[in-house]
C-alpha cells in the first residue's frame, strides 16, 4: 500500500512533468531547427521542422494518455475510502487531464504561424 | 487546582526549561521558529517601509511635469531600489516568516526541521539586505532597474560599484530563500502530527509546499545569472557581450526564468492565507479542497512556461511567441478555479464582514483586475503596444498588491491575536483598509490610462504638453492616501501589541491546529503532540488544547533534556521517527557573519579575503553537526500514547537526508541553467562559432573519468550494509571517494590551465565556468568524505546510524554525474554543433 501511495504522489507531478518536457523540447528544437535551417527542407507540403515539432507534440500527448490510463487503472483498484490513496490518485488523474489540455493548447500554435520568421 | 491543570503546569515547566531562548544578548542565539518567524516578519515590514518611502519619492517626482525634485541619477537608484526592496526584501521574506511561524503549529510539530538553518537564513537576509540599504544611503545603490538588464548593467555602462551591490547583495539574500525552501519542504514532508496524511493537511501547507518547490527551481537561474554577470564585470569573461560571443538576451532568459515564477511564488502563499482565513470567516469548510490542490500544482508548472512573455519585443520567431502567449493565457484557468472555490465557499457559508474579511474582499477586487490585464498582456499584439509603458506598471501593482499585500494584511489582523495574545481595544483597521483600498485604486487604476497614452516606464520627468500631467498628479495624490493608510495600519498594530486586551483563545472559531496552542504560544508549541484524523482537527476534539497541554498526546514528556518532535511517513502521515532538534546557539549568527565577510570582500574585490572567508564558512558549517548525534544505537524509543519509533539518526528517511536531496535538486537546476546558457549562446548569439576550440586532452579526460567513477563507487560502497557494520571499511570507502574527487580535480585543473584566455570569447568563458563549477563540487566532495570519516572515528556512525555517510554518498554520486556530463558538453558540443 505504501508503494501505491508514493506512486500516486509521483504521478501527481508526472503529467505536468510531461507538459514541461513538451514545452522545453518544442521551444529548444524550434530554436535549434531555425538556426540549422531545418525549416527550409520540405517533405510534401510541410517543412521538416514543422513535421518534427508535430511529432514531438504527438509523442508527448501519447505519453500523457499513458499516464492518464495508469492513474485510472490505479484508481479503479483503490477503494474510494482508502485514504490518502484515493485522494492522491484522483488528484493525479485531474492533473494529468489538465496537463494534456495545456499541451494541446500550446501545440495548436504548431499548425498556424511561421516557424522561424521574427 | 485540578489534576489536569497541575499536569499542564508541571509539563510546561519541564519543557520551557529546555526549549527556552536566553534573554538579553543571548536572544541573538535564538533558533526557535516562532522567534525567527517573527524576526523575518518585522524585518520585512521595516524593508516595506523603506520601499514605501522610495515609492513616495517616485510619485512626488512624477506628480508634476519637469519636476526638479529628484535628478535622473538619484531617480534611477530610487526606482531600482523600490522594486528590489519590495520583491526581494519584503515579499519573499514576509511569507517565509509567516510560514516559519505558522507551519509547525498548523502541522502539529514543535519546530521547523532545521532551526539553525532558519536562524542562518535570517541573518543572511538581514546582512544581505543591509548591504543594499547601505548602498542606498551612500548614494551607491543599483540603478539599472530591478531586473538589471545587460548591457546597461554591464561594466561599460555601469562602471561603478552600484550593479555589484545588487548582484552580491541579492545573491547573499537568496541563501535565505533557498534555505527556507528546503526547510519548508522537509518540514511539511516529515514533521507532521501522526495521522495527518497528505489529504488531511491544511491547504496552507499545500500552498507552501508547492511554493517552496517553485523557489527551489526558480531561484537557481537567477543566482547563476547574477554570478555570471558579476564574473563578467569583475574578470571580463564575456557572457553577455555580443562582440565576443555573449548575448544580453541570455541575462533576460536567466532572470525571467526566475522572475515570472517569482510572481506566483509571491501569490501562492497569499492565496494560501485566503484559503485558510476565508472559510473560517465564512463559517463553513472550504469547497473544492481537491481541486484547489490540483490548481496549485498546475499553476506552479504553468508559471515556469511564461517567462518569455516579458521578452515579446526582443525579436523572437512567431511560433515561439505563440507558445508563450498560449501558456500565459492558460495560467488564468487554475487561478480561476481557486477563485470559484472561494466564491462558492462564501456563497454556501454565513460570511462575517470582520476586518480580515474586508481585506480579503479588497484582494478579490484588486487581484481580479490584475489578472484580467495579465491576460491582455499575454496577447502578443497588445503586449507590443503597451510594452514598457505605465500600463505594465499598473498591471504588476494590481497583481502584486492585490495578490499579496491585501491577503497579508488580512493575515496580520487574523493571526495577530495568536502572535501577541492580545485583541484590539479600539481598531483603526477599517479606516486603514479604506484608505489603502481607495488610495491604491486612485494611484493605479488611472495609471492604465497613463500607459495607454504612451507614458514609458522609468522616465524621471515629462513635458507639460504630454497630456499625462493630470493623470500623474491624481496617481500621486492616491499614493499619498495609500501611504496614510499603511501608516494607520502600523499604528493600529503597535496599539494592539502594546495596549490590546487579553484575547480569548481561538477568537475566530478556527479548526486548524495552530489555534490549539496557548496565545502567545510557548517556544515548544505543544506540550504533547496531537493525533489527526480529519482536516478539521480542532473541531473534532474540542478539548484538544487542554488535553495536549496536560500531556495526553504524543511525546508528553521530557527525555534526557532533549528537544524532540515527531517525524512521519510522507504520504500516510504514519509515525516513523523521533526527531531531535537543536537548541539556541550563536553558531548560525557567526556563520552568517563570516559568510557576510565573504560577500563584502567580493564586493570590495579583496579576493584573497573572500577565499579565506569561503573556507571559514565551510568550516563553520561543519561545526554545526560535529558533535551532534548519538554515540550508541538506541533502537526504537517511546513516542508516547504507547507507540515507539526509532530516533531520526537511525532511519534512512531522516530530515537531513531529504534536505541534501532537495539541495541537489536546486544545484542541478543551477547546473542546467549554466548548460542551457552555453547551448543558448552557441545556437543564438552573434560571433559564433568561436575562433578557437579547446583541444581534447586524453590524460585530463582519463583522470576525470576514472576519478569520478571512483567517487561514485566509493559512495555506493560506503553505505552498503556490510560495509557500515565494519568500522575499518566504513572509513575506507569514503577515502576512495575522496581520492576519486582529488583525481578528478587534477583532471579539471589540467583542462582549465590548458585553455586559452577565457576572456577572449563566451565559448571559453562558459566552458571555464562549467569546469570550475564541477571542480568546486569535487573539492567539496573531499570535504564531505573527510567529514564522514571524522564522524565515524568519533563514534557517531554505525550500521544503524549512517546518516553522515548517506548524505555524503548523495553528494559524491551527484558530483560524479555532473562531472561526466560536463566532460561530454565540453568535448561533445563542438563536435555536435560543428566548428
Amino acid at each position: 500500500m505504501t508503494g501505491s501511495r508514493n506512486q500516486a504522489f509521483l504521478f501527481m507531478i508526472l503529467g505536468f512533468a510531461v507538459w514541461a518536457a513538451a514545452f522545453s523540447i518544442l521551444y529548444g528544437v524550434q530554436g535549434t531547427g531555425c538556426e540549422l535551417g531545418w525549416h527550409r527542407q520540405t517533405i510534401g507540403p510541410l517543412s521538416l521542422l514543422r513535421i518534427l515539432l508535430i511529432v514531438i507534440w504527438g509523442a508527448h500527448l501519447a505519453a500523457l494518455a499513458w499516464v492518464y490510463w495508469c492513474c485510472r487503472a490505479a484508481l479503479a483498484v483503490t477503494s474510494a475510502r482508502a485514504m490518502p490513496e484515493a485522494f492522491l490518485w484522483r488528484a493525479a488523474s485531474a492533473l494529468t487531464i489538465t496537463a494534456a489540455v495545456a499541451t494541446v493548447w500550446i501545440g495548436f500554435a504548431l499548425l498556424v504561424p511561421s516557424i522561424c520568421v521574427i | 487546582m485540578t489534576d489536569t491543570t497541575t499536569d499542564a503546569i508541571r509539563l510546561h515547566k519541564q519543557l520551557d526549561r529546555i526549549w527556552r531562548t536566553p534573554s538579553g544578548l543571548g536572544r541573538l542565539s535564538a533558533v526557535n521558529h516562532s522567534i525567527i518567524g517573527r524576526r523575518f516578519i518585522i524585518t520585512a515590514f521595516v524593508f516595506f517601509g523603506i520601499g514605501g518611502i522610495l515609492a513616495m519619492l517616485i510619485r512626488a517626482q512624477l506628480a508634476t511635469p519637469r519636476s526638479a525634485f529628484l535628478g535622473p541619477d538619484v531617480y534611477n537608484q530610487v526606482f531600482t531600489m523600490h522594486g528590489t526592496v519590495m520583491m526581494f526584501l519584503f515579499a519573499i521574506p514576509l511569507f517565509e516568516g509567516l510560514a516559519m511561524y505558522l507551519l509547525p503549529k498548523m502541522l502539529g510539530a514543535r519546530d521547523m526541521a532545521f532551526p539553525r538553518l532558519s536562524a542562518y537564513g535570517y541573518w543572511c537576509y538581514l546582512f544581505g539586505g543591509s548591504i543594499l540599504i547601505v548602498g542606498l544611503v551612500l548614494g551607491l545603490a543599483p540603478d539599472s532597474g530591478w531586473f538589471m538588464y545587460t548591457p546597461l548593467s554591464s561594466r561599460t555602462y555601469t562602471p561603478g560599484i552600484n550593479a555589484d551591490i545588487w548582484l552580491i547583495g541579492i545573491t547573499f539574500v537568496e541563501i535565505s530563500a533557498l534555505s527556507a525552501a528546503i526547510e519548508t519542504i522537509v518540514t511539511i514532508f516529515k514533521l507532521r502530527a501522526p495521522g495527518m496524511s497528505l489529504d488531511k493537511m491544511p491547504l496552507f501547507a499545500w500552498y507552501l509546499l508547492v511554493t517552496a518547490f517553485m523557489m527551489l527551481f526558480g531561484f537557481p537561474p537567477l543566482i547563476v545569472g547574477s554570478i555570471l554577470l558579476e564574473i563578467e564585470r569583475a574578470f571580463d569573461l564575456p557572457f553577455f557581450d555580443p562582440t565576443r560571443g555573449g548575448d544580453p538576451l541570455l541575462w533576460q532568459h536567466l532572470f525571467w526564468l526566475f522572475g515570472h515564477p517569482e510572481v506566483y511564488i509571491i501569490f501562492l502563499p497569499a492565496a494560501g492565507v485566503v484559503s485558510t482565513v476565508l472559510p473560517v470567516l465564512a463559517r463553513r469548510d472550504i469547497i473544492g479542497y481537491l481541486w484547489i490542490v490540483v490548481s496549485i500544482v498546475a499553476l506552479a508548472f504553468l508559471s515556469f512556461g511564461l517567462w518569455v512573455h516579458h521578452m515579446f519585443t526582443v525579436g523572437i520567431p512567431h511560433l515561439a511567441l505563440a507558445f508563450f502567449s498560449a501558456a500565459s493565457t492558460a495560467v488564468a484557468f487554475p487561478t480561476a478555479v481557486q477563485f470559484f472555490a472561494w466564491i462558492g465557499t462564501l456563497a454556501a457559508g454565513r460570511p462575517q464582514l470582520k476586518l480580515p474579511m474586508m481585506f480579503l474582499l479588497g484582494f478579490f477586487f484588486v487581484f481580479a483586475m490584475g489578472g484580467l490585464t495579465g491576460v491582455m498582456l499575454a496577447i502578443v499584439p497588445f503586449n507590443w503596444q503597451v510594452h514598457d509603458t505605465h500600463f505594465v506598471v499598473a498591471h504588476l501593482h494590481y497583481v502584486l498588491v492585490g495578490g499579496f499585500i491585501f491577503p497579508m494584511l488580512a493575515a496580520a489582523y487574523y493571526w495577530l491575536p495568536h502572535f501577541t495574545g492580545r485583541a484590539p481595544r479600539i481598531s483603526l483597521g477599517v479606516t486603514a483598509f479604506w484608505l489603502i483600498f481607495i488610495g491604491f485604486n486612485v494611484t493605479f487604476l488611472i495609471m492604465h490610462a497613463t500607459g495607454l497614452m504612451g507614458m514609458p516606464r522609468r522616465i524621471y520627468t515629462y513635458d507639460a504638453s504630454s497630456g499625462w500631467e493630470w493623470l500623474n498628479f491624481i496617481s500621486s495624490m492616491g499614493s499619498f492616501l495609500m501611504a496614510i493608510g499603511f501608516a494607520l495600519f502600523t499604528v493600529d498594530v503597535v496599539m494592539q501589541v502594546t495596549m490590546g486586551k487579553r484575547a480569548s483563545r481561538n477568537p475566530w472559531g478556527a479548526k486548524t491546529l495552530e489555534w490549539a496552542t496557548a496565545m502567545p504560544p510557548p517556544t515548544y508549541n505543544f506540550a504533547s503532540l496531537p493525533t489527526v484524523t480529519s482536516r478539521t482537527p480542532l473541531a473534532d476534539t474540542r478539548s484538544m488544547p487542554s488535553d495536549l497541554a496536560s500531556g495526553h498526546g504524543y511525546l508528553g514528556f521530557v527525555r534526557d533534556d532533549r528537544l524532540e518532535t515527531l517525524g512521519v511517513e510522507i504520504t500516510s502521515g504514519r509515525l516513523e521517527q523521533v526527531v531531535r532538534l537543536p537548541n539556541s546557539t550563536f553558531i548560525p549568527l557567526y556563520t552568517a557573519l563570516v559568510t557576510g565577510v565573504f560577500f563584502v570582500a567580493l564586493l570590495l574585490k579583496f579576493y584573497l579575503v573572500a577565499a579565506a572567508a569561503f573556507v571559514a564558512t565551510v568550516i563553520m558549517l561543519l561545526t554545526w553537526t560535529r558533535d551532534w548525534g548519538d554515540l550508541a544505537d538506541r533502537g526504537v524509543i517511546a513516542a508516547g500514547l504507547g507507540e515507539k519509533a526509532p530516533p531520526h539518526t537511525e532511519t534512512s528517511a531522516a530530515p537531513s537526508n531529504w534536505a541534501m536531496t532537495l539541495a541537489l535538486f536546486a544545484d542541478a537546476t543551477a547546473y542546467s541553467s549554466l548548460a542551457f546558457g552555453m547551448l543558448f549562446l552557441w545556437v543564438v548569439a552573434p560571433n559564433w562559432p568561436p575562433p578557437t576550440l579547446i583541444e581534447p586532452s586524453l590524460p585530463a579526460s582519463l583522470l576525470i573519468v576514472i576519478g569520478l567513477s571512483a567517487a561514485w563507487v566509493g559512495a555506493s560502497r560506503s553505505v552498503a550494509p556490510a560495509v557500515l557494520s565494519d568500522a575499518r571499511q566504513r572509513e575506507l570507502w569514503p577515502m576512495v571517494a575522496a581520492a576519486g574527487h582529488l583525481a578528478s580535480l587534477a583532471g579539471f585543473f589540467m583542462l582549465m590551465t590548458a585553455m586559452p584566455d577565457p576572456s577572449r570569447h563566451a565559448y571559453l568563458a562558459a566552458t571555464f565556468v562549467l569546469l570550475a563549477y564541477v571542480a568546486l563540487h569535487a573539492g567539496l566532495g573531499v570535504v564531505f568524505a573527510g567529514f564522514g570519516i571524522v564522524r565515524s572515528r568519533g563514534g557517531y556512525v554505525s550500521a544503524a546510524r549512517a546518516l553522515d555517510l548517506r548524505i555524503g554518498a548523495q553528494w559524491h554520486r551527484y558530483t560524479a554525474a555532473i562531472g561526466l556530463i560536463a566532460l561530454l558538453l565540453v568535448h561533445g558540443l563542438p563536435w555536435v554543433m560543428g566548428s
